[in-house]
């Protein structure tokens, strides 16, 4: 499809540019106030330009108040394993429901799905007690298996509809060469859903690596907390902006490379050979 | 090849392609197979474990009188009954469906065109990155930044630099525009996984009935409105069924932006829920509200997505 | 691609590995004794942790604190964990009708002793156990007490020629100068939960007398005593004397700029304004207590005070009762003060003289103390009035005072019939 690069480029890019500033606009303006000083900010205008470039002296804010490291390998773990593991279970749900011999198609999906529909809040009290009841409260196994389970949902409904486009022809001729439901998944639908699951790979990891209800309810020690929990130690109402947002930064450095490094997978179209 | 032989392989077609598959093998084997449902268990597993667990706890929970530490007290369907009868029931439905309108045309719309735009444009992957880039933050760092964006010495401020003095005052605490800003920002922060699942979805369209077609004189918005946008439809389906289930829940935003005000006007289902089970601990009442916003999601969901599931059984 | 999955893999091996172990390790104990303490104030963390040191010093048991931002995870994380072993032995809780549900299942110890062999003769004024008391027993200490007044910024007053009212009419007079200058006299913060304040002190005002009967559902809202301070309060806001409600930091940044002169708040916000805004305690801003309406009442000073908790069910109990009968030692609430800048004990220097002279008025006879209308009226009555008054406040006509009051007196009537 990018072959055409036709005579309304310019138009497109023009469309393209004026959206993407008002999109960047609202970093431009954190990023100018977070070279101010906590009070250059608190004090002045927020239009005027930053007449000091205070990152390290907001970066020594920070160090004082929160412990950035701490948190950061958990929620690291926590993000890779639990987007890796929430993908797998849901590719194999997504084939069996897709595409293998099994009733209630539809049930199944719904009673996976319905993780996604009931309010997040809701699952807190129950959780917490099973938590509590069966030991792994405060556990950074309890907190994998809970970001598992929460992004389930999401990874089957993305996979179980990339699956059920694919050419069955595929599948048909693997059968004749006596290809088990297994091989079949593993050598043509997951190297064809290369891109889809490249971006919810992406998707689930930022997801758990921003919550910070779960993360802190279901833990209370500084070997299990996420990071989210240690950045936002850095206060409620009254607080040192740019400081808050020099810490933003850095914490979204983990989910901004891994976005660079999958962001090619999602250019590279899979091209469907129905012959 | 001629363009409808093409667009009859589009996906949701009844199923036309899948029976093959469920016959020959159905036909092999009458009694019931086991191994498939296999590759269900351990996401069957987890989710019993964790959602219905919480669902069924939850439901039990919205036919008592619970303060979340002291005894539960079986009242029937009186928080039920209450709900319906709450005057601000009503505003919070209005503002959901609000929102709910609003996240069908902003999430969905504004993702959709940027797709297509930034498949066509040579800087497309620079574009990409600019607007995925809210995406990263987290959604407690956006809503500051939010907040303080359209805070009195944000842009109202900038409005008054302009002249615009009537602008220049709290937009947040003006009732119904508020609910409008915030679907805005909600949606700067949220398209960028739509984009994404767009352009995902764009990439992987076989290209050989697009050739076809071209060859068949298709082109511009024709071959979009024929040919492209009908085999997007399943990517379109997942981005439309998770904003509207995103809308639904929304809670965050308003949370930090206006807290439901002011005087719960743009108060939503969630925030109800949210209030009544842990501002003002009536966990039977916020149950109850969590249960009737479920209902209606799975709903929604069950008519969007049956057709899907057509002709599989 | 395949890097990623293969590291996910052998770090998901790795965790299994290592959360297993790490398990091992909590058991063993690092040799001191440990009492965990859940709050939801995070600022408070560098404070308790010198706390600790000090206590553990005396005692050989630290104190743990552990921080949770999200309030639904700090209420859950405490509710649920109730009446078992694993429950925090110590935690903040607030006062009010989130004590009684807590206290009455059971679960949390009964302090009225503790009050009286303790706390008392360490200093604490017997009358902040008002705040914690369910069916004639305490179960709450306080963690401080916070008081409010009415904040101004004395670089406006000097240039102005302004003085601290002495009256409720010099009030008034004052607005109305400010007014006439194009300053907006008085800021207010858009919370949800805010429009209480103002009323609260203005019934006070009026009548100290008329707010205890209101709060405990004596005297009705529809009274026309209320009526009239309504009417009062109608006039300031068709004056202009209230600046459009913004947010917390708006707001700080509003009083310390001079956009508007003055703001009711709490002793803690002294800290936001000296350490985000570098102004100076009786320099920059002051604050006094709004003048009574008769000259013959005392001005009241709202305070607020959040308890700590005691787990009863924890294994922790006992040692989180040694800690607080320290926690009220003069060197740790000093230390205390010295990191947030407030405090309720004699004797304790703040550090900042606008909250001294607030704690001394407040522990003084020329004043009276109250607790604030959030915690001295039932919940139901308290989430009726705030969303009701925001109602008035935007539109402030005889109709709005009459539909307010008639909505908080409903209220009011289902919370006192049972």
């Amino acid at each position: 499809m990018k072959n055409s690069v036709e005579s309304r480029a310019p138009v497109i890019n023009t469309f393209l540019s004026l959206l993407a500033f008002m999109w960047l606009f609202p970093f431009l303006f954190v990023v100018f106030n977070s070279l101010k000083s906590g009070q250059e900010y608190n004090l002045g205008n927020f239009w005027d330009l930053p007449t000091t470039f205070s990152i390290v002296e907001n970066y020594e804010y920070l160090a004082t108040k929160i412990d950035l490291l701490s948190g950061f390998m958990n929620s690291l773990v926590y993000g890779l394993v639990a987007a890796f593991l929430a993908i797998a279970f849901s590719v194999l749900a997504a084939y069996a429901i897709s595409t293998l011999n099994i009733r209630g198609r539809l049930f199944w999906f719904l009673l996976i799905y319905s993780g996604t529909i009931f309010p997040f809040q809701m699952y807190l009290i129950p959780t917490f007690r099973f938590y509590s009841f069966t030991g792994i409260y405060d556990t950074k196994f309890g907190l994998i298996i809970f970001y598992i389970a929460i992004c389930m949902p999401f990874c089957l409904f993305v996979l179980r509809n990339f699956f059920y486009t694919l050419p069955k022809e595929l599948v048909e001729a693997a059968k004749m060469d006596g290809a088990k439901d297994l091989t079949i998944l593993r050598k043509i639908y997951v190297p064809m859903a290369k891109a889809p699951i490249a971006a919810l790979f992406l998707f689930q990891f930022t997801w758990v690596w921003n919550d910070l209800l779960f993360g802190m309810t279901l833990s209370k020690s500084e070997e299990t907390r996420p990071i989210m929990a240690s950045l936002s130690m850095l206060g409620g109402a009254g607080n040192n902006i740019p400081a808050v947002l020099l810490a933003a930064f850095i914490a979204s450095i983990p989910t901004l490379v891994i976005f660079m490094v999958l962001s090619k997978s999602f250019e590279k179209g899979f091209i469907i050979s129905t012959k | 090849m001629s363009l409808t032989n093409e667009i009859s392989n589009e996906p949701n077609n009844k199923g036309v392609q899948k029976k093959p598959i469920s016959h020959s093998k159905s036909r092999k084997n009458r009694k019931i197979e086991w191994t498939p449902y296999l590759y269900l268990l351990p996401a069957v597993t987890l989710s019993l474990l964790f959602f219905i667990f919480s669902i069924v706890f939850t439901f039990f929970i919205s036919f008592t009188k619970w303060d979340g530490v002291n005894d539960i007290q079986f009242v029937g369907f009186e928080n039920y009954i209450e709900m319906f009868n709450d005057p601000n029931f009503l505003i919070a439905c209005l503002n959901t469906v609000i929102w709910v309108l609003g996240g069908l045309i902003i999430p969905v719309l504004i993702p959709l065109i940027l797709a297509i735009a930034i498949t066509k444009s040579r800087f497309g992957s620079a574009f990409k990155n600019i607007f995925y880039l809210p995406n990263a933050l987290s959604p407690t760092i956006a809503g500051i930044i939010m907040t303080v964006l359209l805070s009195l010495y944000g842009l109202p401020q900038v409005m008054g630099m302009l002249g615009l003095d009537s602008l220049q005052t709290n937009w947040l605490n003006i009732p119904y525009v508020n609910t409008l800003i915030m679907v805005a920002s909600g949606a700067w922060q949220g398209i960028g996984i739509n984009l994404i699942l767009f352009i995902v979805g764009l990439n992987n369209i076989p290209t050989e009935p697009i050739e076809a077609a071209k060859l068949d004189g298709a082109s511009g918005l024709t071959l979009y409105t024929k040919l492209i946008l009908p085999l997007l439809k399943p990517t379109t389906l997942i981005v439309l069924l998770m904003s509207l289930v995103n809308s639904f829940k929304t809670f965050d935003v308003i949370w930090v932006m206006t807290g439901g005000g002011p005087y719960r006007t743009s108060e939503t289902l969630a925030v109800t829920m949210y209030k009544e089970a842990f501002v003002n601990n009536e966990l039977g009442y916020g149950s109850a509200v969590a249960i009737f916003l479920s209902i209606i999601t799975l709903a929604i969901s069950w008519f969007f997505l049956k057709d899907t599931f057509k002709g599989e059984e | 691609m395949k890097k990623i999955l293969l590291g996910s893999i052998i770090t998901s091996l790795l965790v299994l590995f290592t959360a297993c172990s790490g398990e091992n390790e909590k058991s063993s104990g690092s040799g001191n004794e440990t009492v965990d303490f859940f709050s939801d104030k995070v600022d408070d963390e560098a404070a308790y942790s010198e706390i600790s040191e000090l206590i553990n010093e005396d005692i050989g048991v630290e104190l743990n604190f552990v921080g949770y931002s999200d309030t639904t995870a700090f209420q859950t994380a405490v509710q649920q964990s109730l009446g078992q072993e694993n429950s925090p032995g110590m935690f903040t809780w607030w006062s009010g009708y989130r004590m009684e549900d807590i206290a009455k299942s059971g679960n949390i110890e009964d302090l009225t002793s503790e009050w009286e062999e303790y706390y008392i003769p360490a200093g604490v004024n017997p009358d902040l156990a008002e705040a914690f008391k369910v069916d004639g027993k305490i179960y709450g200490a306080p963690a401080t007490v916070l008081y409010n007044g009415i904040y101004y910024n004395q670089e406006i007053f000097e240039k102005y020629n302004l003085e601290v009212p002495k009256t409720f009419d010099e009030f008034l007079a004052l607005c109305e100068t400010l007014k006439s200058e194009d300053i907006t006299p008085i800021g207010m913060q858009d919370a949800g939960w805010a429009s209480f304040l103002w009323f609260q002190q203005l019934i006070a005002a009026y009548n100290p007398e008329l707010y205890t009967s209101l709060v405990n559902g004596e005297i009705s809202y529809q009274d026309e005593q209320v009526v009239e301070v309504m009417e009062i309060w109608q006039s300031m806001l068709d004056n202009g004397y209230f600046a459009e409600p913004v947010d917390h930091m708006t707001r700080a940044k509003q009083f310390s700029n001079g956009d508007v002169a003055m703001t009711y708040e709490s002793t803690r916000f002294t800290k936001n304004l000296e350490e985000d805004f570098g102004l100076e305690a009786e320099k920059d801003y002051s604050r006094f207590i709004l003048p009574s309406m008769e000259s013959s009442q005392k001005p009241v000073i709202f305070y607020e005070t959040s308890p700590i908790a005691i787990s009863s069910a924890s294994s922790e109990k006992d040692n989180a009762i040694k800690i607080l009968r320290e926690y009220y030692g003069e060197e740790q609430q000093q230390a205390y003060a010295d990191q947030m800048g407030i405090g309720f004990l004699e004797g304790v220097e703040l550090g900042n003289e606008t909250n001294q002279n607030i704690t001394e008025k407040a522990n003084s006879d020329d004043h009276l103390s109250m607790i604030r209308y959030y915690e001295a009226t039932p919940a139901t009555i308290v989430d009726a009035a705030t969303t009701s008054l925001w109602e008035f406040v935007y539109d402030p006509s005889t109709s709005s005072i009459e539909n307010t009051l008639k909505t908080i007196q409903a209220e009011s009537e289902k919370a006192f019939s049972n």
